[in-house]
């Protein structure tokens, strides 16, 4: 049966301990007195007596042992049952405190909670990027990135992050690595054909890459170098996710064939779930270099000017990164020992971290997620300075309840406990229902801002679990601390001479500086947002030169030739009523572009071009009014312009400019490609984005597809919806698909879709800070209002005072305002200091905005003081309707 | 006084010592006296062994300890049963009573070996 713990007496472990020996001696000297007495009283001498007795009782040393290892064992057990019974009636101690409260207790959870998830959240995306090697590699801290850097231009030093095949190959010499694996991401295949037709994620490498990474598979095998050479049998390794979804997790698809882009692989093995080789980006479909990459032709392999494949290397026992990088440059220059004239003889091999983000080519997602830990953090401190505020104004309450238990006797550590434990207990029910709030909210916002990483699993896994408990735990603490100290410094003599505590009319300094710094954290969190949502906006309404709404990518794999059938497809499409314009080129703004040997008839050099070039694209006639790209001067592609007309170009204004600065191009001759004939400069055209949402203007120019059908044909189709409305994908689909038995697959793509993941930073930036903010600003405007509020029923006789001595309302309403609004000034002007140091640190995630813009200052200072104002004005109103007579008789 | 008594199997110890609780609270001594006084000396326990066992129960949780005076008028240390110790010793007990039984049929079977194969 359970022994009631006895009131009002916590079990004292120190003197509990110091019993301990004592009681066993004692307990054993009954047991000795008791068996002589016993003895001599049966007729033994007292001398025989002992003896006998401690005959008895055996082995004295053994049994002394034994019952002490078993003693301290019952104490242990004690000791840890009465805590337990501590903490069990602490916790049902607070709770009934809290459920008397619900208001403070919903409030101070759900600020917590907001707090804690959004620091789970944030470290869940951070975890990933920055902390945590990809899934299934064997001993990451072993495994490296292969960077090479040279001087590309005069002046200009270039980290590379792809390098070329020979290159490679000179590296599988050096003593310092265990293994060199090479790979490529390569885009999107289709797997099927027709309807049932599904595009996946592949990813060409080397059969070494697996065991460098030193990754299982989850079935079957991976392929060998007996796969992975030219002429190799075909052969794929599938992804878990794709293995699960698209063929439903079935182990006999292992030798079965499927078909990819038209050619017939052998499934041979399974990848483990969540494996992404050394990136973080999905791969469904893992293919041999050297036999499966078809379009990889000898001169791929061969050639040194063709930077296009990622190396990684897993270090020798004995080597560091810089020792191998050492080896791997000494190599790489000797490789490199016959074109001295063309590469840079000082190129140098650098071997980064495997985490990416950690490398030279770190994401902006990557330091934008960091920036924004930074800003969860802010939003917990907030969180915390509201909730201790909470805990101060309640603890206010209650101090003629704690002066009281203070004078009567109760140790300071008592009160401190009860504080401390309910700060825990608060912050532990926040941390639920943080956990809760990340596995949605969390999940959905990594998927949504970064979709490029595979994630797997839920938001919540157990680092992240660790972490929010630990987060929760120093949220508590910090949160708790201020309030339990307050509590114990209390004056006992002048609360109880106060009578209930409510003549205090001094806010105390801690309280004041909780209101400063939250204004001033909402801030410097306003201004990081508003700078984020003004760099987007630019960055959205950057004029590429063409206009990618209600635009449309549509690319085709058949097995006849697809750029006839893409002409085709033109006429075709453009009689539908959805559609306005179509056109077929050979190179698609943003996703590829290409250059061809091209001059000027008596010119030895053309002028220094900015981003290179120039680059052509061949275009029918549709092509410019299609993606809205102006003609400037002359004119357009036109239809006249086939075959066997006579050679045209129009050229983009930027190019036109450099080569004849101030006169007209018109009529003038250039040469495209390696024939020296004329091409006649026809027409100028707006300069359009190459590839990148922020470049330079780059040197462009078109050439009619007809006269360049050979070397450079019709490789996607460009549509424009005549309703922007109307989403027309399944459309142009069905109509491509319907348009010629051999067409497999058509993927048609919101022109969109090809330029927003660019701006993925400051919609990353914009969104997060946006709602980090917003919540500080919540989060402080209710913590205003609440010691607000209590001011106000704390001064209630004081107020009442000045009623009765004829105050007006507007002067009480003042009084209760002037106070805030100095707090709220001082923590705005320290907010704003604070952005404006943090500026330069933020200065490089901008674009077209300086860090220290002063309309958006001028706006979250101005928005600050309207909230501020607002949350002030309902205890203020309340502070004009005491009624002194009520007041004053409480007193 | 016996110089030397019957070995105590494994175990048997603590089922003693439940059972000589079992009548209510007693302290170390005389459950050693009411043990040695049942089995008329007959088993060879010694003393220091009675007292680990006590403890080592006690820290199980099967026997609960409380300091009282004793019929002497001197302080000692008196233990009870628990819920769990009252529970354990019904089990043990049962579990020794079938065990003898078991043991005794096989030796009361008659001096005659069982015959092989018959039922």
């Amino acid at each position: 049966m359970a022994r009631k713990p006895r009131a009002g007496r916590a079990f004292d472990i120190r003197n509990f301990r110091a019993r301990v020996d004592q009681d066993l001696a004692d307990e054993l000297e009954f047991h000795f007195e008791a068996t002589i007495e016993d003895l001599v009283r049966s007729g033994f001498s007292p001398e025989e007596a002992e003896a006998e007795a401690l005959r008895r009782f055996g082995d004295r040393d053994r049994h002394l042992e034994n019952l002490r290892v078993a003693y301290r064992g019952a104490v242990r057990r004690r000791v840890w049952r009465e805590r337990t019974i501590d903490l069990v009636r602490g916790i049902a101690l607070v709770l009934r405190g809290l459920r008397r409260s619900p208001g403070f207790t919903i409030a101070a959870v759900a600020t917590l909670a907001l707090g804690i998830g959004a620091n789970a959240t944030m470290f869940g995306i951070v975890d990933r990027l920055l902390l945590r090697a990809p899934d299934h590699v064997d001993r990451p801290d072993d495994v490296g990135r292969v960077f090479v850097q040279r001087e590309a231009r005069p002046g200009t030093i270039f980290t590379g992050a792809t390098h070329t095949y020979p290159d490679i190959r000179d590296w599988d010499a050096a003593a310092t690595l265990a293994g060199l694996a090479t790979y490529q991401n390569w885009g999107e295949l289709t797997l099927g054909r027709g309807p049932g037709a599904r595009r996946v994620a592949a990813t060409v490498a080397d059969a070494r890459l697996f065991p460098v990474l030193g990754a299982r598979p989850a079935l079957g095998r991976f392929y060998s170098e007996v796969e992975d050479r030219r002429g190799g049998p075909p052969v794929a390794v599938l992804g878990h996710e794709l293995w699960t979804t698209a063929f439903g997790a079935d182990r006999e698809v292992l030798g079965r064939v499927i078909e990819l882009d038209g050619r017939s692989l052998t499934v041979i093995g399974i990848a483990p779930p969540g494996f992404t080789g050394a990136e973080l980006r999905r791969t469904d479909v893992w293919l041999p270099l050297l036999s499966v990459g078809v379009e990889i032709s000898e001169t791929n392999l061969e050639s040194r000017g063709d930077w296009w494949l990622r190396a990684i290397v897993r270090l020798t026992a004995g080597a560091t990164r810089e020792t191998a990088a050492a080896e791997l440059t000494t190599l790489h220059r000797a490789g490199r020992a016959q074109d001295t004239q063309s590469y840079d003889p000082e190129a140098r091999v650098i071997i980064a971290p495997l985490i990416a983000a950690r490398g030279p080519d770190g994401s902006t997602e990557a330091s934008v997620s960091l920036w924004l830990s930074g800003v969860a953090l802010v939003v917990l401190l907030i969180a915390c300075a509201n909730v201790a505020n909470l805990f101060l104004a309640r603890g206010t309450r209650r101090a003629r309840e704690n002066a009281v238990r203070l004078s009567l006797g109760a140790p300071t550590s008592r009160l401190l406990g009860g504080v401390l434990m309910e700060s825990a207990v608060i912050a532990a029910l926040a941390a639920v229902a943080a956990t809760l709030l990340s596995m949605f909210a969390g999940d959905l916002a990594r998927r949504v801002l970064l979709p490029g990483i595979h994630w797997t699993g839920s938001g919540i896994d157990g680092r992240v679990g660790l972490v929010t408990v630990a987060v929760a735990l120093a949220a508590g603490m910090l949160a708790g601390v201020a309030p339990a100290w307050h509590s114990v410094r209390t004056e006992v003599a002048g609360v109880l001479r106060g009578a209930d505590g409510r003549s205090t009319t001094r806010r105390s300094l801690l309280l004041n500086t909780l209101l400063v710094v939250q204004p001033a954290l909402s801030v410097v969190l306003l201004v990081g947002a508003g700078l984020f949502v003004r760099s987007l906006s630019e960055v959205r309404g950057i004029d590429l030169g063409f206009e990618p709404e209600s635009l449309y990518l549509v690319s085709v794999e058949s097995d006849t030739r697809t750029s006839e059938l893409l002409e085709r497809a033109i006429p075709r499409l453009e009689g539908l009523p959805v559609v306005e314009r179509a056109a077929a080129a050979f190179g698609t703004p943003f996703r590829n572009s290409w250059s061809e040997r091209f001059g000027v008839p008596d010119r030895d050099s053309l002028p220094d071009l900015e981003g290179g070039g120039p680059y052509l694209n061949a275009v029918t006639e549709g092509f410019l009014p299609t993606l809205g790209i102006e003609i400037v001067a002359g004119r357009g592609i036109e239809s006249g312009d086939g075959a066997g007309q006579p050679r045209v170009a129009v050229l983009g204004r930027y190019l036109a400019e450099r080569l004849w600065p101030g006169e007209s191009p018109l009529g003038r001759c250039v040469t495209v490609g390696a024939t020296d004939a004329c091409t006649t400069v026809v027409g100028v055209a707006e300069d359009a984005h190459r590839q990148s949402l922020i470049e330079g203007p780059e040197a462009l120019y078109y050439v009619p597809l007809a006269q360049h059908r050979a070397e450079l044909p019709a490789r996607a189709l460009f549509v424009r919806a005549s309703d922007e409305a109307v989403d027309l994908r399944a459309t142009l689909r069905s109509e491509l698909e319907g348009l010629d038995a051999g067409v497999r697959y058509a993927a048609v793509v919101p022109y969109r879709d090809l330029i927003d993941p660019q701006a993925r930073a400051w919609t990353l930036g914009a969104t997060l800070f946006s709602a980090f903010g917003l919540l500080a600003v919540l989060v402080a405007a209710l913590g205003i209002y609440s010691v607000l509020a209590f001011d106000v029923s704390r001064r209630v006789s004081e107020i009442g005072i000045r009623g009765a001595l004829g105050a007006s309302g507007a002067r009480i309403a003042g009084l209760v305002l002037r106070d805030v609004g100095f707090v709220a000034c001082v923590g705005l002007a320290l907010g704003v200091g604070a952005a404006l140091l943090a500026a330069p640190l933020v200065e490089p995630l901008l674009h077209g905005v300086s860090a220290r813009d002063p309309v958006v200052l001028a706006t979250v200072v101005l928005a600050l003081v309207t909230v501020t104002v607002c949350a002030g004005l309902v205890p203020a109103w309340r502070a004009t309707r005491v009624d002194p007579n009520v007041a004053l008789r409480a007193e | 006084m016996p110089t030397s008594g019957l070995k105590l199997l494994q175990g048997t110890l603590d089922l003693l010592v439940l059972q000589a609780l079992q009548q209510g609270a007693s302290h170390g001594y005389a459950i050693a006296s009411w043990i040695r006084a049942t089995t008329a000396d007959r088993l060879q326990i010694e003393d220091g062994a009675l007292y680990t066992a006590l403890h080592r129960m006690h820290r199980r949780g099967w026997l609960e300890s409380e300091w009282g005076l004793s019929e002497t008028n001197r302080r000692a240390r008196f233990y009870t049963l628990t819920a769990a110790g009252r529970s354990r010793l019904t089990e043990d007990a049962r579990t020794w009573r079938e065990y003898a039984a078991a043991v005794f049929a096989v030796l009361n079977s008659g001096e005659a070996r069982p015959s092989s194969g018959s039922a």
